[in-house]
């Protein structure tokens, strides 16, 4: 943070100070344009990320499977998420299951739900994403099914 | 980076996962292997995971459920609008089914009724009618006889 002066009337070398106050400001500025400049995405990954009971990877292209990408800020982290899975066998006897496991250092801080076709839940919990069918919807599984998602939230390291 | 993968200190079940640098050195109950394809809960054993039981995996399943149907009491499982006409429309055909049974019954009953009724009714002048003309003949023949 620059280090400002104060200015009070009647102080000596006051224009002195108030033009040392901007640049101590105009300094400060370019820092942080340095820094923000100096942000760049990680690579696009999947490592660490686990599927769980029979939901697995849509595609094998970036655009067809579950990966992440975050920007690192000092203590905190913008991440990128997209979940593409498909489900190759239902689920038995549970309406609810873990889609995904993801990894500790891009936890989701907090509790977000969504639904998808007024058919399926969609939850993201910590290190937990998770599929539940609602209502008397059945699974949607075997060749086609899909469940997406694709969001921008905050990590807190 | 890569990622590592941990279990369970007592359990040895999957727990979570994480991406660390590439020189990471593993600790206890850790491993490099991702339990991806693995039937839920995945066991570390050794270095590598190993597939949950049917059994373990039912008890895993209606574990998950149950502490989700707890934070979300209203996701129990209701019938849909759909659902509910359509039960309403099987209610109302099954009585309507019960009253075509017991009608059916009614008219049956009422059916012999009416047939016990004509029989009694038929009876005694069907002998009259049918027995008098032979009568007649005989009579009228006896008395062609008679007078011949």
């Amino acid at each position: 943070m620059a280090n400002i002066q104060k200015i009070f009337t009647g102080m000596s070398q006051g224009p002195e100070t108030i033009d040392n106050n901007l640049n101590a400001i105009n300094t400060e500025l370019q820092n942080v344009d340095g820094v923000v400049s100096s942000l760049q995405w990680t690579d696009v990954t999947s490592t660490g990320l686990v599927f769980q009971n029979g939901f697995n990877q849509l595609g094998s292209d970036s655009s067809h499977e579950s990966v992440y990408r975050f920007v690192q800020f000092k203590g905190w982290k913008l991440v990128d998420l997209q979940i593409m899975v498909t489900l190759s066998a239902a689920p038995s006897n549970t309406s609810y299951a873990t889609a995904v496991s993801l990894p500790d250092s891009i936890s989701y801080d907090g509790w977000h739900e969504w639904v998808e076709n007024d058919k399926y839940q969609l939850t993201i919990n910590g290190n937990q994403f998770r599929v539940s069918v609602l209502g008397t919807n059945g699974w949607w599984s075997g060749d086609g099914s899909h469940y997406v998602a694709h969001i921008l939230y905050a990590h807190v390291d | 980076m890569k990622g590592v993968y941990r279990a369970d200190a007592k359990t040895h079940i999957f727990v979570s996962s994480d991406i660390v640098p590439d020189d990471y050195v593993l600790k206890a109950n850790e491993s490099f292997e991702n339990p991806t394809g693995k039937v839920s809960p995945a066991k570390l054993q050794g270095a590598g995971w190993v597939d949950a039981t049917p059994e373990e995996h039912e008890a895993y399943l209606k574990q998950q459920e149950e502490e989700f149907l707890a934070q979300h009491p209203t996701q129990v499982q209701q019938p849909d609008r759909g659902d509910q006409a359509l039960n309403l429309l099987g209610q109302q055909i099954a009585k309507m089914q019960q009253q075509q049974t017991t009608l059916m019954q009614s008219v049956n009953a009422l059916g012999q009724t009416v047939t016990k009724a004509t029989v009694s009714s038929a009876a005694q002048p069907a002998n009259s009618q049918s027995a008098a003309p032979a009568q007649s003949a005989a009579s009228a023949q006896t008395s062609a006889q008679a007078q011949a």
